[in-house]
């Protein structure tokens, strides 16, 4: 990326956010087998998901759909209804690039949403604060933006938003608190989605744009991002009426983007280790079984572990996920073996059968220390048992640190 | 530390890698921090945390079933004389809890009423972390136990403490150590079998990868690093996931009680436990969390030799309780002041702290604390983890006294 020209990088970043050849995803047709059981259906959403970012032509959709998954979390285990986890993953799916105010405004009547934060018992006389607390804290501002008062006005204003018996998003007149409220100063009959409009577009849209701008940089770069960075992809998207698009735009322009505080600086979640291991591998979702490994690696998806959702580098690494990753790259090796990965290595010297390898995963630049390592290794492993060359320098690639980078 | 002590560890440690078939590859720093790991003394407290994800309803945890405003504010949630397993002065156990009842009935469980913080959040993340801080602030010098380690002789070894799962709590989390995190399942990666030599050169390729600098970065260092603190703690905890754990949530304590048993020199373990989060249905949520939390304490302590029973004391804690007054999703609202419990045969049993005035509520409806956090953090550092209290937690705190000497 460093050598390119200022030119390329603007018609890269353009061809990366044109998402005008997206596909729609199928739904598992195992959902509507009312008879299937829990494992069975959870797996086919896995798999159906994993899959399409292993396979899509628009990556920037799925990168989208997972960023708002860890955002707007919702778990399967509190939720209990895989139909309405899957239906929430393909509204990110078809939202994900719009703008923030409609994804929010969809996100709230979601039925997976209302039911993971007990909007649907949010009732007048006595409400539940789940969702108005975190979608102040969590979604749109971040702690100590608000006081209690705006969380139980909020809360008020939400009674009554609830999900009809078929499971839908219905709004009960009787149920909801239409009297007075103050939220933020402003004393009205607050309803609702005019809580997310007064959020996202109206006295506090430029702490929720930096809250918004941060989150995304800390995803797709570094934490603690400069000020000026923040300054710039917020400025973007306040002046495209809140487009999620446009802060992309602004965030893939940036020159710290390409800096080295942010150029595979970043330790890949394990859903992006197991699907760059896919992809690279060409190993479909019934070969690898994305489900077996990524609970233990600490990203099990569609159950993110609680409301705040997952974080980033080093929340990812600890001697139990690196187990994990053992444990998955000790299973690929023979997975991808068998499809035919690194099967003609034994004709190049050590050296350069350790790079090919290492590049089939990605890695362009691997570290010196990876080299001789694998290097010494596979030098003593050919005058030993030559039959372990090519499964286990599919494994050792996998392990190396440089793969675990993005 | 003796050089008999050190020597006698360091043996055993080779003793213990040999069976997988590595002790030619143990490289100096291993068998080093090997040697760090002193076996846990006969004076030394062994602390359990299990963390109630989510905040516990301390209120129907142990519930003042004589105070008619409980009964009045909780309505159908309320556990009653008749559902509640009663211990004296009043108050009854959440039916769930039979394990814990016949416990404390026994005179090992302490059960503190209204613990909470001095400024209570409602948040949480912030009220977790400020908990977890145990200094006033929100998590800026890490946790509690965090600088507890980072005062503990020994070097850094990375068995001081333990939590299971796959990510390290702040609670645990130092300024210069952490503990470390494992899994619960077997692995033959980083520990090949004995006779597999196939395995062990891999693995030896591992180590040489991990050694660093890597030239990639920090985070390229920490992977490496955490590689290298995987493979050790494998070599040592893979003993003791055989026979396989059982798979449910007593899976997590059985397994700290293997690793006590194991005699690795651990200090502290944590475990965390969801569910608790009950804003709608509380009755079979709450029931249903509890049950899981009283079935794994049963479990660790079924499975705890007695050569550490007396060295070991599960303390359950949660990052709040619960408005008094029920929502109308037969449900409960972020809260303040909870119950908090020790378990264990060193424990002096009974009811400690006070029960929370459940009419005199602060603005948010909430309980007002009677117990700051760190009076009972003083209470389990001073007198159980052997530790300067004061230097930890930033100041002077009542000892409550629940605790006794390991024994």
């Amino acid at each position: 990326m460093a050598a390119l020209e200022p030119l390329d990088i603007v018609a890269i970043v353009d061809r990366v956010l044109d998402t005008s050849a997206a596909t729609v995803l199928p739904d598992p047709p195992i959902l509507s087998d009312t008879t299937a059981g829990w494992w069975d259906r959870y797996v086919a959403m896995v798999k159906a998901w994993v899959d399409r970012m292993r396979t899509t032509e628009t990556p920037i959709v799925e990168k989208m759909t997972l960023f708002w998954h860890g955002h707007f979390c919702s778990s399967l285990e509190a939720v209990g209804d895989h139909v309405m986890l899957w239906r929430q993953n393909q509204l990110f799916r078809a939202l994900g690039l719009s703008d923030f105010r409609t994804l929010t405004q969809r996100v709230a009547v979601d039925p997976a949403m209302l039911r993971y934060l007990n909007n649907d018992r949010n009732v007048v006389g006595a409400p539940n604060e789940n969702f108005a607390r975190e979608l102040m804290e969590l979604f749109t501002l971040g702690a100590n933006r608000y006081t209690q008062d705006d969380v139980g006005a909020a809360a008020r204003a939400w009674t009554g938003h609830g999900i009809d018996k078929d499971g839908q998003y219905a709004f009960t007149a009787r149920r909801h608190d239409a009297g007075i409220k103050t939220f933020f100063g402003t004393t009205k009959s607050w309803d609702g989605p005019d809580i997310i409009e007064e959020i996202v577009g109206g006295s506090t849209r430029e702490v929720s744009a930096r809250f918004i701008a941060t989150k995304l940089w800390t995803f797709f770069a570094y934490p603690d991002p400069e000020p000026a960075v923040i300054d710039g992809i917020a400025a973007a998207y306040l002046a495209d009426d809140l487009r999620i698009r446009s802060a992309l735009r602004a965030l893939f322009l940036r020159r710290e983007f390409y800096s080295p505080r942010a150029v595979r600086q970043q330790v890949r979640a394990p859903i992006d280790y197991v699907v760059a291991t896919m992809r690279s591998a060409n190993l479909p979702a019934s070969d690898a079984h994305p489900e077996w490994w990524l609970d233990d690696m600490g990203q099990a998806p569609f159950q993110p572990p609680n409301v705040a959702g997952w974080k980033p580098n080093g929340y990812w690494i600890s001697a139990s996920a690196q187990t994990a990753k053992a444990t998955f790259a000790g299973n690929m090796r023979w997975v991808a073996s068998k499809r035919g990965l690194l099967a003609d290595t034994s004709r190049l010297r050590p050296g350069d059968a350790v790079r090919y390898a290492l590049q089939t995963f990605g890695v362009d630049r691997p570290s010196p220390t990876t080299v001789r390592a694998m290097e010494r290794w596979l030098t003593v492993e050919r005058t030993k048992a030559r039959w372990a060359e090519q499964p286990n320098l599919i494994m050792l690639a996998l392990l190396s640190p440089d793969m675990q980078l993005a | 530390m003796d050089s008999s002590t050190t020597a006698l560890t360091r043996r055993r440690f080779l003793q213990a890698v040999a069976v997988t078939g590595t002790a030619t590859l143990v490289p100096t720093w291993l068998a080093d921090a090997a040697a760090a790991a002193v076996p846990v003394g006969a004076h030394d407290g062994v602390l359990v945390v299990v963390w109630l994800e989510g905040g516990n309803d301390g209120l129907n945890t142990v519930a003042p079933i004589s105070d008619g405003s409980y009964t009045t504010a909780r309505g159908r949630l309320a556990v009653t004389a008749t559902t509640g397993l009663i211990i004296p002065e009043g108050v009854a156990f959440h039916p769930s809890l039979v394990g814990l009842k016949s416990r404390f009935d026994a005179g090992q469980v302490a059960v503190v009423q209204g613990v909470g913080d001095t400024a209570p959040d409602l948040s949480h993340s912030i009220a977790s972390t400020r908990l977890m801080g145990g200094d006033g602030t929100a998590g800026a010098n890490g946790g509690w136990l965090g600088r507890y380690l980072d005062g503990l002789p020994g070097g850094a070894d990375p068995f001081h403490a333990v939590t299971i799962g796959s990510t390290t709590p702040l609670l645990v989390t130092g300024r210069s150590r952490r503990a470390t995190v494992v899994g619960t399942e077997a692995n033959d990666v980083l520990s090949p079998k004995a006779k597999d030599a196939v395995g062990a050169r891999a693995l030896a390729c591992l180590r040489e990868m991990g050694r660093g600098p890597t030239g990639l970065g920090q985070w390229g260092d920490a992977l490496a690093a955490a590689g290298q603190t995987a493979i050790a703690v494998s070599a040592r905890v893979q003993p003791t996931l055989n026979p396989k754990l059982p798979d449910n949530t007593s899976g997590p304590l059985e397994l700290c009680a293997r690793l006590v048993n194991a005699d690795l020199g651990i200090r502290v373990l944590h475990v965390r436990q969801t569910g608790y989060d009950t804003h709608a249905d509380q009755g079979w949520r709450q029931a249903a969390a509890l049950t899981e939390l009283d079935k794994g304490i049963t479990q660790f302590f079924g499975s705890l030799q007695p050569r550490f029973a007396g060295r070991a004391a599960v303390a359950i804690m949660s990052e709040f309780g619960r408005r008094v007054q029920a929502n109308a999703s037969n449900g409960t609202d972020h809260g303040t002041a909870s119950n908090w419990m020790v378990v264990g045969n060193r424990v002096k049993g009974g009811l400690y702290g006070a029960s929370p005035s459940l009419t005199t509520l602060d603005r948010t409806g909430n309980l007002v604390p009677t117990v700051d956090h760190r009076s009972f953090y003083t209470s389990l550092l001073d007198p159980w983890l052997g530790a300067d209290s004061r230097a930890i937690l930033g100041g002077r705190f009542e000892d409550l006294g629940f605790m006794g000497q390991p024994a």
